[in-house]
């Protein structure tokens, strides 16, 4: 007897294969925006760079490619494909597509444990000899747990009878992201100049300060959470259709919530240490894909990494061209693009409500 | 099949006040039998599916599913015994047809070619061919409804394990839907329970359908089981008329059943 198509498997293997397809096309946007995010800067065009290495100066180039451009443009692959990865776990988490680290305070909470890092190393000396111990873990620990306690919070907050009520979500974003800014203005104004400034700027979020230890530490802790969250794509899946019935399918929710919490936290508080707060990139991204892929956590989780590293990776290159030889802050660009595409989104939710 | 002995549930709703929603119920389900629940809005009907089914533990009292406490299966045993087909499920991602199907795998493992047959088997008995591709949101409550029950099949399939008997749970299942739907529906439990003696659990309001299909009925009234029995024991019409208000009229034709209809 020949086997007979199975029209199920038949279009799990079409959409295995459209999955495939933006997979590599994904991938070359990805090698393209490396090659362009190394190539193009503030201190040499392209053209330049390329008849400089010809010419004289090999060694500068050398030093400049390996030790500034490099490692930002790992930085930035690193800190946008975390944060899209963590936006799409976080919107199945909350069954909205409006979550994203930044609006359900774990960035806020992050950039509140590196603000009272920063103010405990000024004032008591025991943390100061820690830091400079251990610099890479100090602040990145503080942010780990800021991130944790403010999205555990808006998570506890806009539960209700175990359902996600979105607009209590976004008003306890709200409410967090207020407390956060507030806290941190005060212990702002305690600290001199020169911290006042590198902080500022440090909250807007920029790729400036990428080193090859920060590099491998982010490395270690965005790869494994993230491919750790990834391997709960079956059971996110099943959370799309509610708690109850993912209850139903035998997903042991409890877990899967915390889980995805505290890897979220994982993944975008250390980060935010070293980059700053950068909004929008965990909504932007997963949504677009979701156009062409489906909802489907499998192929979501993974595209949204690789988007999320070329979003940033091009804002990146904005945010260092435009105003060369100074620069932009990342999270202005990435919100720039962000808050139109979020109001079309709660433009959207409106429509479908009413 | 199922057994419950003096189950009550009660949720607190302020300080020190408690309201009891499911109050002292025994029960007894046979392996392969219809039951139907039965009762006014806010009777506690589908709260009692909710704890029968092991969504939620009462506060009191025993559930023996197959001799044994339902308290001590993982939540994955239990869903590869029993599972539940919701009124509404509200789905706020455009997951296809297809993926909430083999969602109803999930319990079972990683996919195999065996999975995907027994998907298949379900799209052909429920005609979902046409749909599989398309976005859940964008279906009409009556295919949505349909895929889902489709999805609590494949859930169960097969039917036939060794040790291992099935139950279906539906919490007033076709409320909204079309009557060709809500037939259908009914007609593929009816052969289920015929052909693999499947055990099934009704909350309806369609009271002729329970009493044409159900041999044992029990009638909730404020988290009480006021009333057990069969068809002809429960729908009489001082019963209707008592639990109901509803004034009935009971043919009592060559049928097996009772047929009401409603003044």
């Amino acid at each position: 007897m020949t086997e007979a198509v199975l029209h199920s498997r038949a279009l799990y293997i079409k959409q295995q294969r459209k999955f495939f397809r933006t997979f590599c096309v994904l991938l070359v946007l990805l090698l393209m925006t490396i090659v362009l995010g190394i190539f193009l800067g503030p201190a040499s065009g392209f053209i330049d760079s390329i008849e400089r290495a010809f010419n004289q100066e090999p060694s500068l180039i050398k030093e400049l490619v390996l030790n500034i451009r490099l490692p930002r443009v790992l930085l930035g692959l690193l800190a946008g494909g975390g944060l899209a990865l963590a936006g799409a776990a976080l919107q199945i988490l909350f069954n909205n597509p409006l979550a994203d680290s930044g609006l359900i305070g774990i960035s806020s909470g992050a950039m509140l444990g590196v603000i009272t890092g920063t103010f405990l190393l000024k004032l008591i000396p025991f943390f100061q000899s820690f830091f400079e111990s251990y610099p890479l873990f100090f602040l990145p620990s503080l942010a780990f747990l800021g991130a944790l306690f403010l999205g555990f919070l808006v998570y506890r907050i806009s539960l209700s009878h175990g359902r996600i009520q979105i607009a209590i979500m976004l008003l306890a974003g709200v409410a967090v992201n207020a407390f956060a800014g507030a806290y941190s203005g005060l212990l702002i104004t305690l600290l001199n100049d020169e911290q006042l400034r590198s902080i500022t700027f440090w909250s807007m979020g920029s790729l400036n300060g990428a080193t090859w230890p920060i590099i491998s530490l982010l490395s270690l802790l965005v790869l494994g959470a993230s491919s750790y969250l990834y391997s709960f794509h079956k059971e996110l899946d099943a959370l799309a259709l509610g708690e109850r019935e993912a209850l139903y399918l035998g997903v042991d929710t409890d877990k899967v919530k915390k889980t995805v919490l505290i890897l979220s936290a994982v993944i975008c508080g250390p980060l935010t240490a070293f980059v700053g707060v950068i909004g929008f990139v965990g909504l932007v991204v997963p949504h677009i894909l979701r156009l062409f892929l489906g909802p489907k956590s499998s192929s979501l989780l993974i595209c949204s990494f690789l988007l999320g590293g070329v979003f940033l990776v091009l804002s990146d290159i904005v945010a260092k061209n435009v105003v060369a030889p100074s620069e932009l802050p990342i999270g202005i660009i990435t919100s720039i693009v962000g808050t139109p595409f979020f109001t079309y989104l709660l433009l959207k939710q409106k429509r479908r409500l009413s | 099949m199922i057994e419950a002995k003096g189950i009550s549930y009660s949720v607190q709703i302020g300080k020190g006040q408690y309201k009891t929603i499911v109050d002292d119920i025994d029960l007894k389900i046979e392996k392969g039998s219809i039951t139907g629940i039965i009762g006014r809005n806010g009777a506690g009907k589908s709260s009692l599916i909710k704890i029968l089914s092991g969504l939620i533990v009462p506060t009191q009292g025993d559930i023996l599913l197959d001799g044994k406490d339902i308290s001590h299966y993982s939540s994955r045993e239990l869903a590869l015994k029993r599972s539940v087909l919701s009124q509404e499920i509200p789905v706020s991602f455009g997951l296809s047809v297809l993926d909430i199907l083999l969602m109803g795998r999930f319990p079972h493992g990683n996919l195999s070619l065996e999975d995907y047959k027994i998907v298949d088997e379900v799209i052909e008995s429920l005609n979902l061919n046409d749909l599989l591709d398309t976005s859940y949101p964008s279906l009409s409550g009556g295919e949505r409804q349909k895929v889902q029950f489709g999805r609590a099949l494949c859930q169960l399939l097969p039917f036939e394990e060794k040790n291992r008997d099935k139950v279906l749970f539906l919490d007033e299942p076709l409320s909204a839907l079309d009557l060709s739907v809500q037939q259908m529906i009914l007609k593929r439990i009816s052969e289920l329970v015929r052909k693999y003696k499947l055990t099934v659990v009704f909350v309806l309001h369609d009271l002729n359908y329970i009493a044409k299909h159900c041999s044992k009925i029990y009638l909730l009234e404020k988290g009480r089981c006021a009333l057990e029995g069969s068809s002809y024991e429960v729908f009489t019409e001082a019963n209707l008329l008592k639990y109901f208000e509803v004034d009935t009229q009971i043919l009592k034709s060559e049928q097996k059943y009772p047929i009401m209809i409603f003044n």
